[in-house]
Protein backbone atom coordinates (compact mmCIF):
# COMPACT_ATOMS: atom_id res chain seq x y z
CA UNK A 1 0.00 0.00 0.00
CA UNK A 2 1.84 3.13 0.86
CA UNK A 3 5.46 1.42 1.38
CA UNK A 4 4.98 1.75 -2.56
CA UNK A 5 7.65 3.66 -4.30
CA UNK A 6 5.84 6.83 -6.02
CA UNK A 7 7.67 9.06 -8.53
CA UNK A 8 8.35 12.07 -6.28
CA UNK A 9 5.96 14.27 -8.47
CA UNK A 10 3.75 11.25 -7.79
CA UNK A 11 4.40 11.22 -4.29
CA UNK A 12 0.79 10.95 -2.81
CA UNK A 13 2.06 12.90 0.53
CA UNK A 14 3.66 16.34 -1.96
CA UNK A 15 0.17 15.81 -4.06
CA UNK A 16 -1.95 16.06 -1.31
CA UNK A 17 0.07 18.62 0.60
CA UNK A 18 -0.21 20.72 -3.09
CA UNK A 19 -4.32 20.30 -3.26
CA UNK A 20 -4.48 20.91 0.59
CA UNK A 21 -3.30 24.26 -0.96
CA UNK A 22 -5.82 24.78 -3.17
CA UNK A 23 -3.60 22.93 -6.23
CA UNK A 24 -6.64 21.12 -8.60
CA UNK A 25 -3.95 19.44 -10.72
CA UNK A 26 -2.45 17.69 -7.25
CA UNK A 27 -5.82 16.54 -6.70
CA UNK A 28 -6.75 15.32 -10.21
CA UNK A 29 -3.68 13.15 -10.21
CA UNK A 30 -4.26 12.11 -7.08
CA UNK A 31 -7.98 10.81 -8.34
CA UNK A 32 -6.44 9.23 -11.54
CA UNK A 33 -3.81 7.67 -9.42
CA UNK A 34 -6.10 5.96 -6.88
CA UNK A 35 -9.52 6.21 -8.61
CA UNK A 36 -9.11 2.43 -9.94
CA UNK A 37 -8.06 0.85 -6.19
CA UNK A 38 -10.99 2.81 -4.69
CA UNK A 39 -13.44 1.48 -7.41
CA UNK A 40 -12.52 -2.02 -7.21
CA UNK A 41 -12.87 -1.61 -2.95
CA UNK A 42 -16.34 -0.49 -3.31
CA UNK A 43 -17.24 -2.61 -6.34
CA UNK A 44 -16.33 -5.25 -3.76
CA UNK A 45 -18.51 -4.38 -1.05
CA UNK A 46 -21.23 -3.30 -3.40
CA UNK A 47 -20.96 -5.65 -6.23
CA UNK A 48 -23.00 -3.08 -8.12
CA UNK A 49 -21.28 -1.30 -11.23
CA UNK A 50 -23.59 2.18 -11.11
CA UNK A 51 -23.24 2.49 -7.44
CA UNK A 52 -19.54 1.70 -7.17
CA UNK A 53 -18.79 4.44 -9.93
CA UNK A 54 -21.29 6.93 -7.46
CA UNK A 55 -19.30 5.74 -4.57
CA UNK A 56 -16.39 6.95 -5.91
CA UNK A 57 -17.33 10.31 -7.21
CA UNK A 58 -18.52 10.63 -3.49
CA UNK A 59 -15.45 9.02 -2.23
CA UNK A 60 -13.64 11.90 -3.58
CA UNK A 61 -15.85 14.68 -2.56
CA UNK A 62 -15.26 13.67 0.72
CA UNK A 63 -11.04 13.27 0.66
CA UNK A 64 -11.47 17.12 -1.25
CA UNK A 65 -13.40 18.42 1.65
CA UNK A 66 -11.71 16.51 4.43
CA UNK A 67 -7.78 17.29 3.22
CA UNK A 68 -7.31 19.10 5.85
CA UNK A 69 -8.42 16.92 8.51
CA UNK A 70 -5.39 14.06 6.97
CA UNK A 71 -2.07 14.47 8.98
CA UNK A 72 0.49 14.49 6.62
CA UNK A 73 2.63 11.16 7.00
CA UNK A 74 0.41 8.46 8.41
CA UNK A 75 -0.66 6.95 5.04
CA UNK A 76 -2.40 8.43 2.50
CA UNK A 77 -3.61 5.27 0.90
CA UNK A 78 -4.96 4.05 3.75
CA UNK A 79 -6.78 7.17 4.86
CA UNK A 80 -8.29 7.39 1.55
CA UNK A 81 -9.77 3.50 1.15
CA UNK A 82 -10.66 4.12 4.68
CA UNK A 83 -13.20 6.96 3.80
CA UNK A 84 -14.00 5.19 0.19
CA UNK A 85 -14.71 1.70 2.78
CA UNK A 86 -17.23 3.96 4.54
CA UNK A 87 -19.15 5.95 1.47
CA UNK A 88 -19.50 2.04 0.24
CA UNK A 89 -20.77 0.58 3.79
CA UNK A 90 -23.18 3.31 4.02
CA UNK A 91 -24.55 2.70 0.15
CA UNK A 92 -24.81 -0.68 1.40
CA UNK A 93 -26.89 -0.25 4.63
CA UNK A 94 -28.76 2.22 2.55
CA UNK A 95 -29.86 -0.72 -0.62
CA UNK A 96 -30.09 -3.13 2.24
CA UNK A 97 -32.47 -1.29 4.13
CA UNK A 98 -34.22 -0.35 0.94
CA UNK A 99 -34.75 -4.21 -0.73
CA UNK A 100 -35.42 -5.16 3.13
CA UNK A 101 -37.93 -2.80 3.02
CA UNK A 102 -39.46 -3.97 -0.39
CA UNK A 103 -39.70 -7.72 1.00
CA UNK A 104 -37.44 -8.71 -1.81
CA UNK A 105 -34.76 -10.98 -1.40
CA UNK A 106 -33.08 -10.76 2.09
CA UNK A 107 -29.22 -11.06 -0.10
CA UNK A 108 -28.31 -7.49 -1.29
CA UNK A 109 -25.41 -9.23 -2.93
CA UNK A 110 -27.22 -11.93 -4.79
CA UNK A 111 -29.77 -9.71 -5.73
CA UNK A 112 -28.31 -6.34 -6.55
CA UNK A 113 -25.05 -7.79 -8.10
CA UNK A 114 -24.81 -6.76 -11.81
CA UNK A 115 -21.55 -8.80 -12.65
CA UNK A 116 -21.51 -11.40 -14.81
CA UNK A 117 -21.37 -15.10 -13.56
CA UNK A 118 -19.05 -16.86 -15.66
CA UNK A 119 -20.09 -19.84 -13.66
CA UNK A 120 -21.92 -22.59 -16.09
CA UNK A 121 -22.00 -25.55 -13.50
CA UNK A 122 -25.46 -26.07 -11.87
CA UNK A 123 -23.99 -27.01 -8.96
CA UNK A 124 -21.16 -24.09 -8.82
CA UNK A 125 -23.94 -21.38 -9.45
CA UNK A 126 -25.08 -23.39 -6.31
CA UNK A 127 -22.51 -22.79 -4.59
CA UNK A 128 -21.95 -19.22 -5.58
CA UNK A 129 -25.52 -18.32 -4.13
CA UNK A 130 -25.08 -19.58 -1.47
CA UNK A 131 -21.59 -18.44 -1.01
CA UNK A 132 -22.94 -14.68 -1.63
CA UNK A 133 -25.87 -15.42 0.19
CA UNK A 134 -23.28 -16.20 3.90
CA UNK A 135 -21.68 -13.18 2.73
CA UNK A 136 -24.75 -11.28 2.87
CA UNK A 137 -25.36 -12.85 6.48
CA UNK A 138 -21.97 -11.49 8.19
CA UNK A 139 -21.90 -8.89 9.95
CA UNK A 140 -20.15 -5.84 8.38
CA UNK A 141 -16.63 -5.81 9.71
CA UNK A 142 -16.88 -9.21 9.18
CA UNK A 143 -17.92 -9.29 5.52
CA UNK A 144 -15.29 -6.75 5.00
CA UNK A 145 -12.32 -8.46 5.66
CA UNK A 146 -13.18 -11.51 3.44
CA UNK A 147 -13.54 -9.36 0.84
CA UNK A 148 -10.84 -7.27 1.29
CA UNK A 149 -8.84 -10.39 1.78
CA UNK A 150 -10.30 -12.67 -1.16
CA UNK A 151 -11.37 -9.96 -3.64
CA UNK A 152 -8.90 -7.35 -3.05
CA UNK A 153 -5.87 -10.05 -1.79
CA UNK A 154 -5.08 -7.54 0.98
CA UNK A 155 -2.64 -8.41 3.80
CA UNK A 156 -3.55 -8.34 7.27
CA UNK A 157 -1.93 -5.30 7.98
CA UNK A 158 -2.84 -3.54 4.97
CA UNK A 159 -6.67 -4.26 5.88
CA UNK A 160 -5.95 -3.45 9.78
CA UNK A 161 -5.05 -0.12 7.89
CA UNK A 162 -7.96 0.56 6.09
CA UNK A 163 -10.00 -0.81 8.84
CA UNK A 164 -8.39 1.37 11.49
CA UNK A 165 -8.30 -1.94 13.48
CA UNK A 166 -5.43 -3.78 15.28
CA UNK A 167 -3.88 -6.71 12.85
CA UNK A 168 -5.00 -9.55 15.64
CA UNK A 169 -8.42 -8.17 15.47
CA UNK A 170 -8.19 -8.55 11.66
CA UNK A 171 -7.24 -11.56 11.95
CA UNK A 172 -9.89 -12.78 14.08
CA UNK A 173 -12.70 -11.80 12.28
CA UNK A 174 -11.46 -13.17 8.92
CA UNK A 175 -11.42 -16.32 11.03
CA UNK A 176 -15.01 -15.85 12.41
CA UNK A 177 -16.32 -14.62 9.03
CA UNK A 178 -14.87 -18.36 7.28
CA UNK A 179 -16.43 -20.13 9.95
CA UNK A 180 -19.96 -18.75 10.11
CA UNK A 181 -20.06 -19.16 6.08
CA UNK A 182 -18.96 -22.17 6.46
CA UNK A 183 -21.74 -23.28 8.57
CA UNK A 184 -24.23 -21.53 7.04
CA UNK A 185 -23.17 -23.05 3.98
CA UNK A 186 -23.35 -26.48 5.40
CA UNK A 187 -26.25 -25.69 6.79
CA UNK A 188 -28.33 -24.71 3.85
CA UNK A 189 -26.88 -28.06 1.94
CA UNK A 190 -28.23 -30.38 4.43
CA UNK A 191 -31.79 -28.73 4.71
CA UNK A 192 -31.87 -28.25 1.18
CA UNK A 193 -31.33 -24.53 0.60
CA UNK A 194 -33.07 -23.11 3.82
CA UNK A 195 -30.70 -22.91 7.07
CA UNK B 1 -23.47 -39.73 9.42
CA UNK B 2 -22.38 -37.78 12.36
CA UNK B 3 -23.12 -33.92 11.81
CA UNK B 4 -20.34 -32.75 14.07
CA UNK B 5 -16.90 -33.02 14.54
CA UNK B 6 -14.64 -32.08 17.61
CA UNK B 7 -11.66 -32.45 16.14
CA UNK B 8 -12.43 -30.71 13.03
CA UNK B 9 -14.41 -28.19 15.08
CA UNK B 10 -10.94 -27.33 16.62
CA UNK B 11 -8.52 -27.89 14.00
CA UNK B 12 -9.62 -27.48 10.51
CA UNK B 13 -10.23 -23.87 9.88
CA UNK B 14 -6.47 -23.43 11.30
CA UNK B 15 -4.99 -26.19 9.10
CA UNK B 16 -7.52 -24.72 5.91
CA UNK B 17 -5.51 -21.66 6.70
CA UNK B 18 -2.38 -23.00 6.93
CA UNK B 19 -1.95 -21.56 10.60
CA UNK B 20 -0.97 -24.88 12.01
CA UNK B 21 2.10 -26.96 10.96
CA UNK B 22 4.19 -29.35 11.71
CA UNK B 23 2.59 -33.14 13.50
CA UNK B 24 -0.56 -31.51 14.09
CA UNK B 25 -1.20 -30.77 10.69
CA UNK B 26 -0.05 -34.32 9.70
CA UNK B 27 -2.68 -35.38 12.32
CA UNK B 28 -5.33 -33.34 10.39
CA UNK B 29 -4.44 -34.78 6.81
CA UNK B 30 -4.83 -38.52 8.52
CA UNK B 31 -8.22 -37.40 10.18
CA UNK B 32 -9.38 -35.71 6.94
CA UNK B 33 -8.94 -39.78 4.93
CA UNK B 34 -11.55 -41.03 7.70
CA UNK B 35 -13.81 -38.13 8.52
CA UNK B 36 -16.95 -37.36 6.02
CA UNK B 37 -17.43 -34.27 8.45
CA UNK B 38 -14.49 -32.77 8.07
CA UNK B 39 -14.11 -33.68 4.28
CA UNK B 40 -17.45 -31.57 3.79
CA UNK B 41 -16.40 -28.36 5.99
CA UNK B 42 -13.12 -28.62 3.87
CA UNK B 43 -14.78 -29.11 0.66
CA UNK B 44 -17.08 -25.89 1.75
CA UNK B 45 -14.09 -24.01 2.64
CA UNK B 46 -12.88 -24.79 -0.84
CA UNK B 47 -16.08 -23.92 -2.39
CA UNK B 48 -15.73 -20.46 -0.52
CA UNK B 49 -12.17 -19.41 -1.54
CA UNK B 50 -13.04 -20.88 -5.52
CA UNK B 51 -15.61 -18.39 -5.09
CA UNK B 52 -13.79 -15.32 -4.02
CA UNK B 53 -11.22 -16.13 -6.59
CA UNK B 54 -14.35 -15.79 -9.26
CA UNK B 55 -15.43 -12.73 -8.18
CA UNK B 56 -12.43 -11.23 -7.94
CA UNK B 57 -11.93 -12.09 -11.51
CA UNK B 58 -15.17 -10.34 -12.50
CA UNK B 59 -14.53 -7.36 -10.60
CA UNK B 60 -11.04 -7.14 -12.70
CA UNK B 61 -13.29 -7.57 -15.87
CA UNK B 62 -14.93 -4.78 -14.88
CA UNK B 63 -12.23 -2.91 -14.11
CA UNK B 64 -11.34 -3.38 -17.55
CA UNK B 65 -14.39 -1.86 -19.07
CA UNK B 66 -14.21 1.66 -16.64
CA UNK B 67 -13.46 4.56 -18.61
CA UNK B 68 -10.63 6.23 -15.98
CA UNK B 69 -10.60 9.38 -18.12
CA UNK B 70 -14.27 10.44 -17.77
CA UNK B 71 -14.60 8.92 -14.01
CA UNK B 72 -11.95 11.77 -13.42
CA UNK B 73 -13.77 14.21 -15.35
CA UNK B 74 -17.06 13.56 -13.51
CA UNK B 75 -15.20 13.92 -10.19
CA UNK B 76 -13.73 17.04 -11.44
CA UNK B 77 -16.93 18.57 -12.26
CA UNK B 78 -18.49 17.39 -9.55
CA UNK B 79 -15.73 19.55 -7.60
CA UNK B 80 -16.35 22.94 -9.77
CA UNK B 81 -20.08 22.48 -8.81
CA UNK B 82 -19.11 22.46 -5.56
CA UNK B 83 -16.75 25.59 -5.38
CA UNK B 84 -19.25 27.46 -7.90
CA UNK B 85 -22.08 26.47 -5.14
CA UNK B 86 -19.54 27.52 -2.55
CA UNK B 87 -18.24 30.92 -4.48
CA UNK B 88 -22.10 31.61 -4.95
CA UNK B 89 -23.09 31.16 -1.00
CA UNK B 90 -19.72 33.46 -0.77
CA UNK B 91 -20.98 35.95 -2.61
CA UNK B 92 -24.04 35.88 -0.31
CA UNK B 93 -22.33 36.44 2.79
CA UNK B 94 -22.44 40.13 2.81
CA UNK B 95 -25.99 40.55 2.17
CA UNK B 96 -26.77 38.42 4.72
CA UNK B 97 -24.63 40.55 7.37
CA UNK B 98 -26.42 43.15 6.60
CA UNK B 99 -29.87 41.73 7.54
CA UNK B 100 -28.77 42.58 11.73
CA UNK B 101 -27.56 45.65 10.96
CA UNK B 102 -31.06 46.56 9.15
CA UNK B 103 -32.93 44.95 11.91
CA UNK B 104 -30.71 46.40 14.95
CA UNK B 105 -31.85 50.09 12.82
CA UNK B 106 -35.44 49.22 13.25
CA UNK B 107 -35.23 47.63 15.98
CA UNK B 108 -33.43 51.01 17.63
CA UNK B 109 -36.12 53.29 15.72
CA UNK B 110 -39.02 51.69 16.98
CA UNK B 111 -37.25 51.69 20.87
CA UNK B 112 -36.67 55.26 20.24
CA UNK B 113 -40.37 56.64 19.75
CA UNK B 114 -41.69 54.13 22.38
CA UNK B 115 -39.38 55.98 24.60
CA UNK B 116 -40.13 59.57 23.38
CA UNK B 117 -43.52 58.22 23.70
CA UNK B 118 -44.01 56.77 27.43
CA UNK B 119 -40.77 58.99 29.00
CA UNK B 120 -39.76 62.20 27.18
CA UNK B 121 -43.25 63.66 25.65
CA UNK B 122 -44.33 67.14 27.27
CA UNK B 123 -46.82 66.28 30.35
CA UNK B 124 -49.81 69.16 28.76
CA UNK B 125 -49.81 67.15 25.90
CA UNK B 126 -50.20 63.56 27.65
CA UNK B 127 -52.93 65.38 29.68
CA UNK B 128 -54.96 66.83 26.61
CA UNK B 129 -54.45 63.95 24.84
CA UNK B 130 -55.96 61.77 28.30
CA UNK B 131 -58.42 64.49 28.79
CA UNK B 132 -59.46 63.84 24.63
CA UNK B 133 -59.79 60.07 25.49
CA UNK B 134 -59.95 59.23 29.05
CA UNK B 135 -63.83 60.40 29.54
CA UNK B 136 -66.42 57.84 27.86
CA UNK B 137 -69.39 59.70 26.10
CA UNK B 138 -71.23 57.23 27.89
CA UNK B 139 -70.22 58.86 31.61
CA UNK B 140 -71.06 62.25 30.13
CA UNK B 141 -74.51 61.09 29.01
CA UNK B 142 -75.02 59.75 32.57
CA UNK B 143 -74.14 63.59 34.14
CA UNK B 144 -76.14 65.52 31.82
CA UNK B 145 -79.19 62.56 32.88
CA UNK B 146 -78.97 62.98 36.33
CA UNK B 147 -78.58 66.67 36.00
CA UNK B 148 -81.77 66.66 34.22
CA UNK B 149 -83.69 64.26 36.41
CA UNK B 150 -82.03 66.93 39.33
CA UNK B 151 -84.01 69.45 37.34
CA UNK B 152 -87.04 67.86 37.11
CA UNK B 153 -87.39 66.84 40.52
CA UNK B 154 -86.73 70.45 41.39
CA UNK B 155 -89.58 71.58 39.20
CA UNK B 156 -92.38 68.92 39.81
CA UNK B 157 -91.83 70.33 43.93
CA UNK B 158 -92.18 73.70 42.48
CA UNK B 159 -95.09 73.25 40.35
CA UNK B 160 -96.62 71.18 43.12
CA UNK B 161 -95.86 73.75 46.24
CA UNK B 162 -98.33 76.08 43.33
CA UNK B 163 -100.80 73.80 42.46
CA UNK B 164 -101.46 73.16 45.71
CA UNK B 165 -101.95 76.95 47.21
CA UNK B 166 -104.13 77.04 44.25
CA UNK B 167 -106.43 74.44 45.25
CA UNK B 168 -106.24 75.31 49.08
CA UNK B 169 -106.85 79.06 47.91
CA UNK B 170 -109.93 77.66 45.81
CA UNK B 171 -111.18 74.79 48.74
CA UNK B 172 -111.04 78.52 51.32
CA UNK B 173 -113.51 79.52 48.93
CA UNK B 174 -112.30 83.21 49.74
CA UNK B 175 -114.53 86.21 48.35
CA UNK B 176 -111.35 87.93 47.56
CA UNK B 177 -109.26 87.09 44.33
CA UNK B 178 -106.50 84.86 44.33
CA UNK B 179 -103.15 86.25 43.81
CA UNK B 180 -101.04 84.26 41.25
CA UNK B 181 -97.20 83.95 41.78
CA UNK B 182 -96.72 85.22 38.32
CA UNK B 183 -92.69 85.15 38.79
CA UNK B 184 -92.73 81.50 39.79
CA UNK B 185 -94.84 80.31 36.97
CA UNK B 186 -93.20 82.28 34.07
CA UNK B 187 -89.67 80.68 35.52
CA UNK B 188 -91.16 77.34 35.99
CA UNK B 189 -92.02 77.48 32.21
CA UNK B 190 -88.72 78.61 31.34
CA UNK B 191 -87.17 75.75 32.87
CA UNK B 192 -89.34 73.52 31.63
CA UNK B 193 -88.22 74.80 27.84
CA UNK B 194 -84.99 74.00 29.14
CA UNK B 195 -84.79 70.35 30.41
CA UNK B 196 -87.47 68.88 27.62
CA UNK B 197 -85.14 68.50 25.53
CA UNK B 198 -83.37 65.87 27.77
CA UNK B 199 -86.70 64.20 28.59
CA UNK B 200 -86.06 62.11 25.35
CA UNK B 201 -83.69 59.59 27.47
CA UNK B 202 -85.37 56.24 28.75
CA UNK B 203 -86.07 57.15 32.56
CA UNK B 204 -87.42 60.58 32.14
CA UNK B 205 -89.38 59.54 29.19
CA UNK B 206 -92.42 58.92 31.95
CA UNK B 207 -92.00 62.58 33.01
CA UNK B 208 -92.92 63.90 29.97
CA UNK B 209 -96.69 63.34 29.70
CA UNK B 210 -97.12 64.95 33.42
CA UNK B 211 -94.75 67.74 32.64
CA UNK B 212 -96.73 68.24 29.49
CA UNK B 213 -100.05 68.45 31.49
CA UNK B 214 -98.27 70.85 34.42
CA UNK B 215 -97.02 72.97 31.31
CA UNK B 216 -100.54 73.55 30.22
CA UNK B 217 -102.21 74.40 33.74
CA UNK B 218 -99.21 76.88 34.13
CA UNK B 219 -99.47 78.35 30.72
CA UNK B 220 -103.25 78.91 31.66
CA UNK B 221 -102.26 80.36 35.05
CA UNK B 222 -99.79 82.47 33.24
CA UNK B 223 -102.85 84.35 30.91
CA UNK B 224 -104.71 85.07 34.10
CA UNK B 225 -104.37 88.33 35.14
CA UNK B 226 -102.31 88.68 38.53
CA UNK B 227 -105.41 87.78 40.66
CA UNK B 228 -107.83 85.27 39.44
CA UNK B 229 -111.35 85.64 40.51
CA UNK B 230 -112.82 83.14 42.96
CA UNK B 231 -114.64 81.05 39.82
CA UNK B 232 -111.55 80.61 37.84
CA UNK B 233 -109.20 79.41 41.24
CA UNK B 234 -112.17 76.99 41.57
CA UNK B 235 -112.14 75.58 37.93
CA UNK B 236 -108.29 75.65 38.80
CA UNK B 237 -108.50 73.34 41.67
CA UNK B 238 -111.15 71.16 39.52
CA UNK B 239 -108.42 70.67 36.45
CA UNK B 240 -105.96 69.91 39.21
CA UNK B 241 -108.10 66.97 40.86
CA UNK B 242 -109.50 66.50 37.46
CA UNK B 243 -106.32 65.69 35.95
CA UNK B 244 -104.99 63.66 39.58
CA UNK B 245 -101.95 66.14 39.11
CA UNK B 246 -101.05 66.24 42.63
CA UNK B 247 -101.01 62.78 42.94
CA UNK B 248 -99.03 62.42 39.57
CA UNK B 249 -96.40 64.45 40.58
CA UNK B 250 -95.74 62.75 43.95
CA UNK B 251 -95.51 59.15 42.08
CA UNK B 252 -92.97 61.02 39.73
CA UNK B 253 -91.05 62.03 42.33
CA UNK B 254 -91.08 59.54 44.06
CA UNK B 255 -90.07 57.31 41.17
CA UNK B 256 -87.28 59.76 40.06
CA UNK B 257 -86.28 60.42 43.63
CA UNK B 258 -85.66 56.11 44.19
CA UNK B 259 -83.57 56.06 40.69
CA UNK B 260 -80.98 58.28 42.46
CA UNK B 261 -77.84 56.57 42.03
CA UNK B 262 -79.33 53.72 39.53
CA UNK B 263 -78.92 55.51 36.61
Amino acid sequence: MDHERFPDHEDPEVLCRRARRGDRDSFNRLVRLFQPKVFKLVLSILRHREDALDAVQETFMKVYSGLNSYQEGKGFEAWLLRIAKNVAIDHYRYEHAKRRWRREKESLSSVESSLASPANDPAQKEMRHLVEKALSRLADKQRLVFLLRYLQGYSFEEIAAIMGLATGTVKSLHFKALEKMKMFIKESLETGGQP
Amino acid sequence: MKKKCAFGHRYLLAYFLQEIRGEKAQEMEIHLRTCPVCQQELAILQAIMATGEEMKKEIEMEMEKVDWDELSRAIDRKLEEKAGEAGASGWQWPLLLRWPVVAGLVTGIILGLMTYHFLFRPKGERLQASRTYQIPEALLDRCDEELARREVLDYLEKSRLILLSMKQAAEEASPEAVSLPKERIRDLLLRQKYFSSQLDSFRLAKARQILEEIDSLLLELALIEEKSTPEEATKLARLIDERRLLLKIQLLQQELEESEGTS
